[in-house]
């Protein structure tokens, strides 16, 4: 189906580039274990969860991050419990000094969220005729573009070196084929907004 | 500060302020939520409602629309709602099932808005795809049961659930054989399906599927499921079964009743 070859195409040029991406992490002004996260993001909605909470990492050149989110919506909330793990790439546009200690950053990202436990499947369930579904139904690219303020601590806590909030509008990719073949669907109906803290960490 | 003298960022900003102002709704947590805003709940009642206000109560002849799957297909839907609104003589519509593509409540509010273009009431039966993710939560919501019969100028109709696979669930047949018969000298008793019960989802209830329709005397049978138009007498002994076309391949259908006759036609536009 054509949207099922879209969303395989997305997920292609969205799934390459960030295995190539993991080489550039090595940071070698950072202490400790290559996994340890250089910021711990939270974000309140984004088609990822009621709330997710996750690893940052940051591209030696800074003009790329990596998030991986797990997110959660309770069954009060969704009317249904759902839980996620995502993958998020924010590819940072410009920085903007406000202060010595706060950057304003516009930027855009492109995300795969995968539905893990829920009633859609990454693999066709046995009982399914071989062939009935061509693609995972647990398995969406998310795309957004926001902003982050990000402030820096002039005394550095134990852990912490600052605090980065953000805003972002995004959408999914299903909602997005829909819009482009269909007029009567509005661009306010498909995006919606995600607010977040990014806890950053002592290199 | 730096950005405000900038006027192209500062208006930049502004266009993004008003855009997320703009969102609707304005946080969204998951595809597959359920949470249906009660504003788009119970249409099955209200539409009821609607057809039960034109009932004649007695026989009279009368037309209804026929649409099936529309999956994605908003601007084919649009178009084949639009060529029914036009020919102002169909009393009601029927939706036999699939309105989603991955049952995600964003494409039930979708379908839904589409659908509000219509100028007459339309009933659903719930298809195979709409149970995917969470859907069939969003359906409930959306419309109600997903068995339940009305009768509208002595003709009955019984809208049955019959998805085996995605719902993982066997069809309901004991309500089916109580509803189908006809107990109060209906003109016709009609069964409204998503899947026609020669199809893979119905393998293990076809059998006893058929043999209420001819043990009930019913003539015609009515499905989706198979995107196009077709009615046969797939076991030669007078029940037709019917399947209604996809808007994807710009066709719908119409039901023509009569207390002794009902004719099913393709309608191009």
């Amino acid at each position: 189906m054509k949207q099922d070859a879209l969303r395989f195409s997305l997920i292609l040029l969205l799934v390459l580039p960030v295995l190539n991406a993991f080489g550039n992490f090595s940071d070698s002004t950072r202490s400790g274990k290559w996994y340890v996260p250089h910021f711990v993001p939270f974000q309140f909605a984004g088609n990822i969860g009621f709330l997710s909470v996750g690893a940052g990492y940051n591209s030696n050149s800074h003009n790329y991050q990596l998030g991986i989110l797990y997110g959660y919506v309770p069954a009060s909330i969704g009317n249904a419990e759902i839980h996620t793990i995502t993958a998020k790439n924010n590819f940072p546009l410009r920085r903007y000094q406000l202060k010595n200690n706060q950057t304003l950053i516009p930027y855009v990202g492109i995300g795969l969220t995968v539905e893990v436990g829920g009633n859609a499947f990454l693999a066709m369930p046995s009982h399914y005729p071989d062939g009935y579904y061509d693609f995972p139904k647990n398995l969406h690219v998310i795309a957004y573009g926001g902003t982050s303020v990000q402030h820096l601590f002039h005394n550095d806590f134990r852990f912490l070196r600052g605090l980065e909030f953000y805003v972002e509008a995004g959408t999914v990719d299903v909602y997005l084929w829909y819009k482009t073949i269909s007029d009567q669907i509005k661009f306010n109906q498909i995006f919606s907004l995600a607010l977040g803290v990014n806890l950053l960490l002592h290199k | 500060m730096a950005i405000y003298r900038n006027t192209r960022n500062f208006l930049l900003i502004l266009s993004v302020i008003t855009g997320l102002y703009a969102c609707d709704p304005w946080f969204a947590f998951s595809p597959y939520e359920a949470n249906l805003e009660t504003g788009y709940h119970g249409t099955t009642e209200k539409h009821l409602g609607l057809i039960n206000a034109g009932d004649a109560g007695d026989s009279k002849p009368f037309k209804i629309a026929l649409v099936s799957d529309p999956h994605y297909h908003f601007s084919k839907l649009d178009d084949a709602l639009l060529h029914i609104n036009q020919q102002n003589d169909y009393d009601f519509a029927i939706v036999a099932g699939d309105l989603t593509e991955n049952g995600l409540m964003q494409e039930y509010i979708f379908f839904y808005e589409s659908m509000d273009r219509l100028n007459i009431p339309y009933l659903t039966v719930i298809g195979n795809h709409d149970y995917l993710s969470n859907g069939e939560k969003v359906y409930s919501q959306m419309y109600g049961p997903y068995n339940y019969t009305f009768v509208y100028n002595n003709v009955k109709f019984v809208m049955f659930d019959n998805n085996t696979i995605e719902s993982e669930k066997s069809p309901d047949m004991e309500w089916l054989a109580r509803e189908l018969v006809n107990d109060h000298g209906y003109d016709h008793v009609i069964p409204f399906a998503h899947i026609p019960p020669y199809d893979t989802q119905m393998k293990d209830h076809v059998d006893a599927f058929h043999a209420l329709m001819v043990e009930n005397n019913i003539r015609v049978s009515v499905h989706g499921h198979k995107h196009d138009f077709s009615i046969e007498e797939a076991y030669g002994d007078g029940v037709r079964y019917a399947t209604v076309s996809s808007p994807q391949k710009r066709t719908y259908s119409e039901l023509i009743f009569t207390p002794g006759t009902i004719d099913i036609r393709k309608i191009e536009y």
